[in-house]
């Protein structure tokens, strides 16, 4: 283990949703994947959050209370945190929707659909921050 | 020095000026006495060399090549230079002043520079040009013998002036000598023609011709030859001297003239005047003529070739001009020879023609053909120059010679000339001649050799009509010569002369005998016109007919009211019997036909007496004649009509007019015995129409018929049918008199005829009947007597010639009170000038009355009445009608033009033209008639027509009925009718009436469009209209309405006439009469069945959006706790402490969720708006590949797919993969349909375009659909749990929507399974095949 790789591993992933289920869910996926997970609800508490500390990617719901959805939040990460841009994973329930999909069509953001599959989860946040060990 | 004398050079410039004048005036003068021009020249030099005082003046003529020839000189070696010669090169100062036409001057001249100048021993030299008409003609040059610097420019300008005047009068010399020598030439040239033309003879020609061009040319010898049938002969000769004219003809012998006639072949062949050069060596005339140049000129005629020989003259050779000249003297010679020559033709043919004027007027004189043609022999053999002559005349067909003469001596002859070429030719009308007979293939040896024939010349001789009537022959020639064409001609000529002599003869004969045949046949007419009785004019006619025709006996058969009946018949007299001892001839009109005067009865004095004989015999043996003729008269009725019969048989059989045969062949063996007739002719007697009137039969003609006897016969018969005609008349008008008179009496109208002293010569039975008396008791009775019948005093004697000069009048009878009609006309009597009145007195009374009423009413009455032509004019109206018309006075109308100016369009004048055309008659014709201020008046016309025995329409008569008024008010009635009805017809609402017991009783023009029939309606009761379910709305309604009420918007659903339910907004009123009760019930119903169903549509499409938003909601609210369970399931399944039992679980739970998640996917899809892709799809593909992906399922489970794909498809703008999803939805669900049905399974698929849409439809005999409305709903669904999501279909329905379409169902009226159907808009255009292609690529 090299000590970038230690020091990566401490890194945190930031997941930014709502609904208590989901986060659980997701929570427990990634830490028994062995990531790291701060768990925040609102989209303008994790651009806060964003502001001050270090993570290794991001996981959000596209649909977030606090006035700050998914697709702002990674507005915010590509104006501020560009290292982050590509480390970012949308969750969306709303793919109905035509605006929600041509919204993450045009930030160009890997997605899941839900429900999603615990495996679909891995393999997108793997690919996007790497594995964690 | 002004003012002052002049210098002494001056002075000698003016004298020497004067003196130029002087010498110009004295060369002028010179010239002007016609000096010829070598004294002219020879004064020039000398006064020019005393003006300039120079050496010498030199006249130089400059000729042809630029040579310059001295010709006169004055002063020193003056006779050196005439003959001088120089080429202009020889002289630099000549031909420079040659060639610039200017004069110059040589001072100081140097041997090395003129070396000609010096010969003449010059110091100085001017040199200068005669120039005429810009040419150089001659040079003058002044030479100066001691002076080296004489000529100055001063001398320059004068030797030019008088070079100049010298060559203009050189020039006018020339011209005069020209003109001269051109006005002596025309001179001969005039005296020539007139020479020639003077001479009608071809020798006095040559010579003139010759004389005129030796004179002319001015040389010695001109020669002329002519050539005509054979070589060219010397004709004239002209020569300077008799000796030598004499020499030249002595000297033309063979050889001399054979060079001649070369010559002159050479010109004829060059066809203009040649020029030979000759020697005396060629011409062979030794030293008569002199060697040179020759000229030869053809001339020539129709007949004559020639040519002038012009011989070399001494004084030079001839020019151009000449040749020409001898060129046109021909021509003069030709023009006179043809001339001559025409003379001498035409004096030959007078001549001929005279001889045979002679000859034809004295044949003409002979009377007697022997005289004549003897006399023709001798004549034509010595005007033919032959030693025989002989004429034959074609009798029987043979050509019998008559006459001969041998050597001048006549003689008779009685021969046949034997046929053979020669007849052969003669009958073809042609000329035989031979100059050797025996040599002449075919030709009868033996004849020949009794005549000693050699030539022979035979010529026909042709009648009027082209005929050959005989001949004439000439043998040997008297001069021993050939026989030539000229012979022949003149024969020919001799020949037509003696025929037209005979011909002339032939008619005289002709003629006389016909005045002898009409005089006869005038005779006959005499005899039997005056027999008006049938009877007697019919046998005299037969004995008349018998005589005349030459036969003996006869009989008459007429033609009487359509039958043959014997009016008279002979026996043949016993005494008639043909005896030779009789001296007894007919009337003999001709032997031969063709050729009459040849016949002996007429030419032989014998025969003259001979028929003198006969007509005196007939002529004294008339009395007995008679009796036998009576003897000979067959009165057995029997025997006349078995005769009658036989002869109609035969003119049944044959139309010829004359008919001729043996009397046993014609009338039959048995009647022919009986009537003793030997032969029979009949004759058919024409009537006045041209038909058989009868026939007329003779017997015992010694002869067979002539043409002569036939024309006879006609004539005989045409007269016959006159006189019979006549008699019939005759009878006629005995019968036509009793009729007359019969019809007199019959009359019922008075009728009576007076004489001019007013006696009554006649009255008819009525009058007398009237009057009280017989008619015989009132003839001779004064016409005074009959004023019984009036009382008023009269004027005139007879009370009906009152009216004299009118065409009739009218009597008042005052004791009868009648009115008579008297017609009077004036007749002579029959028996002479008497002239006689006739009175016809016409009973009118009644009549009278009549036209009173008639007047009355036509006065009266107060509707207009008329008389009118067809053409268009009124002949008479009534006063109603010029008032109605708004005509001052009847006068006025009856001027008016109807058709243009009463009425008003031309169509109606002319529908009521054919009105009365086709029916005679108008019935009620209502018209727009003009009144006379142009207002219209609408009038009622009822009409007849009166009409002419032929059926001519002549007048119209009728009645006009004002309607104006009345027109009026029932165009405003039409008019508002016509409104209302144009509202009812053209609302959209469907409108019906109904009485009070709800029958229909009116349905405007929407319902019968809408599919109704009128039979359907019209009194049938309204409530049968409304679909079941609606009658009882509908029937208290009308009940409401009945009380006085008013229903609107009353919803109903009416059965159309398809038998399809429509939904209809009903408005029911109710219409009430003038007693304000309701007597009817007004329906109006609008059609709203399409609103009903686009509002079902809209609540529909409303419903599944909002079903959508619905499902979008939820899905989403159902997807984080599906999220969650499917990931602890998941998070779980991967714990390896969970025990096995709770995995087991836990797959059950993950699959439930799983399924769950199916399901918000697919209501998702139903609910996504996201738009599909456009592009133009094919239908038909995609169906075909949907079809595709199950076949193997039908087919394994018998599911039959047939397809009806219109392949004109058009395409449509869509997603191919949604559309092939709804496809496949739709088959899906209709094969779970068939499939569970339990029947053979069938599903037909087909694409259809309907208008701007393309409709796919679905049919499967499945089971049917329970709910049809509600099939597109989410979730809804029929199959058993867990087969179907129910979300199929509302998918379809979401898809079809979003491409604009439309996704229907219904379930087949049939009773078997149900039907989808599709539709899409068409795309705009049809796609590309490529872009069809990209799409299906994809």
């Amino acid at each position: 283990m090299t000590s970038s790789a230690i020091q990566q591993s401490l890194l945190p992933v930031l997941l930014i949703e709502d609904e208590p289920s989901i986060m659980a869910l997701v929570s427990a996926t990634l830490e028994r994947n062995g990531y790291d997970v701060v768990c925040i609800e609102s989209g303008a508490e994790a651009l806060r959050l964003l502001e001050k500390g270090k993570f290794l990617g991001v996981v959000s719901d596209m649909r977030t209370p606090g006035g700050v959805d998914g697709a702002q939040v990674h507005g915010w990460i590509s104006a501020n945190r560009p290292d982050l841009v590509d480390k970012v994973v949308i969750i969306t329930g709303d793919y109905a929707n035509e605006e929600t999909v041509s919204t993450l069509r045009k930030i160009g953001a890997l997605y899941l659909e839900k429900p999603f599959r615990v495996q679909d989860l891995i393999s997108a946040v793997e690919k996007t921050m790497g594995k964690a060990r | 020095m002004a003012g002052g004398n002049a210098t002494p050079e001056a002075r000698i410039q003016t004298d020497s000026d004067e003196a130029f004048q002087r010498l110009l005036l004295r060369v002028a003068a010179k010239a002007a006495e016609r000096t010829d021009p070598g004294s002219l020249i020879q004064l020039f030099c000398r006064l020019a060399r005393e003006f300039f005082q120079c050496g010498a003046v030199c006249f130089w003529r400059r000729h042809e090549g630029g040579e310059l020839v001295g010709e006169q000189a004055d002063g020193v070696l003056a006779e050196d230079f005439v003959g001088l010669r120089l080429l202009p090169q020889q002289s630099g100062i000549l031909s420079e002043v040659v060639r610039s036409r200017r004069t110059a001057f040589a001072n100081g001249m140097r041997s090395d520079t003129f070396p000609a100048a010096l010969g003449f021993d010059a110091h100085s030299l001017m040199v200068a040009p005669l120039v005429v008409f810009d040419e150089v003609i001659g040079v003058a040059t002044f030479v100066h013998d001691s002076k080296n610097d004489f000529f100055s420019e001063d001398l320059t300008a004068k030797a030019t002036v008088l070079a100049g005047q010298l060559g203009s009068l050189l020039e006018a010399a020339r011209r005069g000598e020209v003109s001269r020598e051109e006005h002596r030439r025309a001179e001969i040239l005039a005296e020539v023609a007139t020479a020639l033309h003077g001479s009608p003879d071809v020798d006095a020609v040559t010579e003139a011709l010759a004389n005129r061009l030796r004179l002319l040319l001015r040389t010695r010898l001109v020669s002329v030859l002519l050539k005509r049938e054979g070589p060219f002969e010397l004709r004239a000769v002209s020569a300077e001297t008799p000796q030598l004219a004499t020499s030249f003809r002595a000297r033309h012998d063979r050889q001399t003239i054979r060079f001649a006639a070369d010559l002159a072949q050479r010109a004829v062949s060059a066809g203009e005047a040649i020029t030979v050069s000759v020697s005396s060596d060629q011409h062979s005339l030794g030293c008569v003529v002199s060697p040179g140049i020759l000229i030869a000129a053809p001339f020539g005629t129709a007949r004559t070739q020639g040519a002038i020989l012009v011989y070399p003259r001494t004084e030079g050779a001839f020019t151009s001009e000449e040749k020409s000249l001898v060129s046109a003297v021909a021509g003069f010679g030709a023009v006179a020879m043809a001339h001559a020559e025409l003379c001498s033709t035409a004096q030959g043919q007078v001549q001929e023609l005279h001889q045979l004027l002679a000859i034809s007027a004295e044949l003409g004189s002979s009377g007697d053909l022997e005289h004549f043609l003897q006399a023709f022999v001798v004549r034509a053999s010595d005007f033919l120059g032959f030693d025989r002559c002989f004429v034959a005349l074609l009798e029987d067909d043979e050509f019998r010679v008559r006459h001969g003469v041998v050597r001048g001596k006549a003689h008779c002859a009685d021969s046949i000339f034997p046929e053979g070429v020669a007849t052969r030719a003669l009958r073809a009308k042609e000329v035989f001649w031979s100059n050797d007979v025996t040599q002449e293939p075919g030709v009868n040896q033996q004849v020949i050799a009794r005549y000693e024939a050699r030539q022979l010349l035979a010529v026909p001789l042709l009648g009027a009509a082209g005929t050959v009537f005989g001949m004439f022959g000439v043998l040997d020639r008297l001069d021993g010569t050939g026989i030539s064409r000229e012979d022949v001609r003149r024969a020919r000529a001799l020949a037509a002369q003696v025929s037209v002599v005979m011909e002339v003869a032939h008619n005289l004969h002709r003629s006389e005998h016909n005045r002898r045949r009409s005089d006869v046949v005038i005779e006959l007419a005499r005899e039997i016109d005056g027999l008006l009785r049938l009877p007697d004019f019919a046998h005299k006619f037969v004995e008349r007919a018998v005589e005349l025709a030459g036969a003996r006996t006869g009989g008459l058969v007429l033609v009487q009211d359509g039958r043959f009946q014997t009016v008279a018949l002979h026996r043949l007299p016993p005494s008639a019997q043909p005896s030779l001892g009789e001296h007894h001839h007919p009337p003999k009109i001709s032997e031969d036909d063709h050729l009459p005067i040849f016949s002996r009865h007429d030419l032989g004095d014998q025969d003259h007496s001979g028929q003198d004989h006969s007509s005196q015999a007939s002529r004294s043996s008339d009395s007995a004649a008679e009796d036998r003729a009576l003897h000979a008269r067959v009165e057995d009725h029997a025997l006349q009509q078995r005769f009658a019969q036989a002869v109609s048989k035969l003119a049944g059989k044959s139309s010829d007019t004359i008919i001729s045969g043996s009397a046993s062949d014609l009338l039959g063996p048995d009647l022919a015995s009986t009537l003793d007739w030997p032969d029979c002719v009949m004759v058919r007697l024409p009537g006045s129409r041209g038909e058989l009137a009868g026939l007329l039969c003779i017997s015992g003609r010694s002869r067979p018929l002539a043409d002569d006897d036939r024309d006879l016969l006609e004539a005989i018969a045409g007269h016959a049918a006159m006189a019979l005609e006549n008699a019939r008349l005759f009878t006629r008008i005995e019968q036509a008199n009793r009729h007359w008179l019969e019809i007199f009496d019959a009359i019922t109208d008075f009728i009576v005829v007076h004489d001019e002293t007013d006696k009554v010569l006649r009255v008819n039975r009525s009058l007398a009947a009237m009057i009280g008396v017989a008619p015989s008791e009132l003839i001779g009775v004064n016409m005074r007597a009959l004023l019984a019948l009036t009382s008023e005093p009269t004027l005139y004697s007879c009370p009906f010639c009152r009216s004299m000069g009118e065409e009739n009048d009218e009597f008042v009878h005052p004791a009868l009170d009648r009115t008579y009609l008297v017609s009077t006309s004036r007749v002579h009597g029959a028996s002479g000038e008497n002239l006689q009145t006739i009175h016809v007195l016409k009973d009118i009374t009644d009549r009278r009355e009549a036209e009173r009423r008639y007047r009355e009413l036509f006065d009266n009455i107060q509707e207009g009445l008329f008389f009118s032509t067809p053409e268009g004019r009124f002949v008479e109206v009534n006063d109603a009608l010029v008032a109605m018309l708004g005509y001052a006075t009847r006068e006025e109308l009856l001027q008016v033009d109807i058709p243009t100016q009463i009425y008003f369009s031309p169509d109606q004048r002319l529908l009521h033209s054919q009105a009365m055309e086709e029916h005679g008659h108008m019935r009620n014709f209502e018209a727009t008639l003009r009144r006379k201020n142009g207002s219209p008046i609408y009038v009622l016309i009822n009409a007849f027509g009166v009409y002419d025995n032929f059926g001519k329409l002549l007048q119209i008569r009728g009645l006009m009925l004002d309607v104006t008024g009345l027109h009026t008010y029932q165009s405003e009635l039409h008019r508002e009718r016509d409104f209302s009805g144009k509202i009812l017809s053209n609302t959209q609402s469907l409108i019906l009436v109904a009485d009070t017991a709800f029958l229909i009783s009116y349905a405007n023009r929407r319902w019968y469009e809408a599919g109704f029939e009128q039979r359907e309606l019209l009194g049938h009761p309204l409530l049968e209209l409304a679909a079941p379910g609606y009658v009882s709305p509908l029937a208290d309604a009308l009940q409401t309405i009945l009380s006085g009420g008013q229903v609107d918007n009353l919803e109903l659903q009416i059965m159309r006439g398809n038998g399809h339910i429509g939904q209809f907004s009903v408005n029911l009123s109710p219409m009430r009469d003038e007693q304000n009760n309701i007597n009817s019930i007004v329906v109006v119903m609008t059609d709203i069945t399409d609103s009903a169903e686009l509002r079902d549509k809209l609540v529909h499409a409303e419903k599944m959006a909002a079903v959508g938003q619905l499902v979008s909601g939820v899905a989403h609210e159902v997807n984080n706790p599906l999220t969650a369970i499917l990931g602890f399931a998941d998070l779980l399944l991967e714990n390896p402490d969970v025990p096995e039992t709770a995995r087991k679980d836990l797959r059950v739970i993950l699959q439930e969720a799983q399924r769950t998640k199916t399901i918000v996917q697919n209501l998702l899809s139903f609910a996504r708006q996201m738009p599909p892709q456009r592009n133009p799809v094919q239908l038909n593909l995609i169906l075909r590949r949907t079809i595709q992906l199950r076949s193997y399922d039908f087919n394994s489970h018998g599911v039959d797919i047939v397809e009806h794909l219109d392949e004109d498809l058009p395409d449509v703008m869509g997603d191919a993969h949604q559309l092939q999803q709804v496809f496949l939805n739709i088959l899906n669900n209709a094969y779970d349909a068939v499939h569970e049905v339990g029947r053979p399974a069938r599903i037909e698929i087909m694409t259809t375009k309907a208008g701007n849409a393309v409709e796919v439809s679905f049919r499967d005999n499945g089971y049917g659909i329970s709910h049809p409305d509600r099939i597109f709903d989410p979730f809804f669904t029929t199959k058993e749990v867990g087969k179907g999501t129910g979300l199929g279909l509302s998918i379809c329905y979401g898809i079809v929507k979003e491409h604009g379409g439309e996704i229907l169902c219904h379930n087949n009226t049939d009773g078997q399974g149900a039907t989808f159907i599709v539709r899409f808009p068409a795309a705009p255009h049809t796609a590309s095949l490529g872009v069809a292609a990209g799409v299906l690529q994809k």
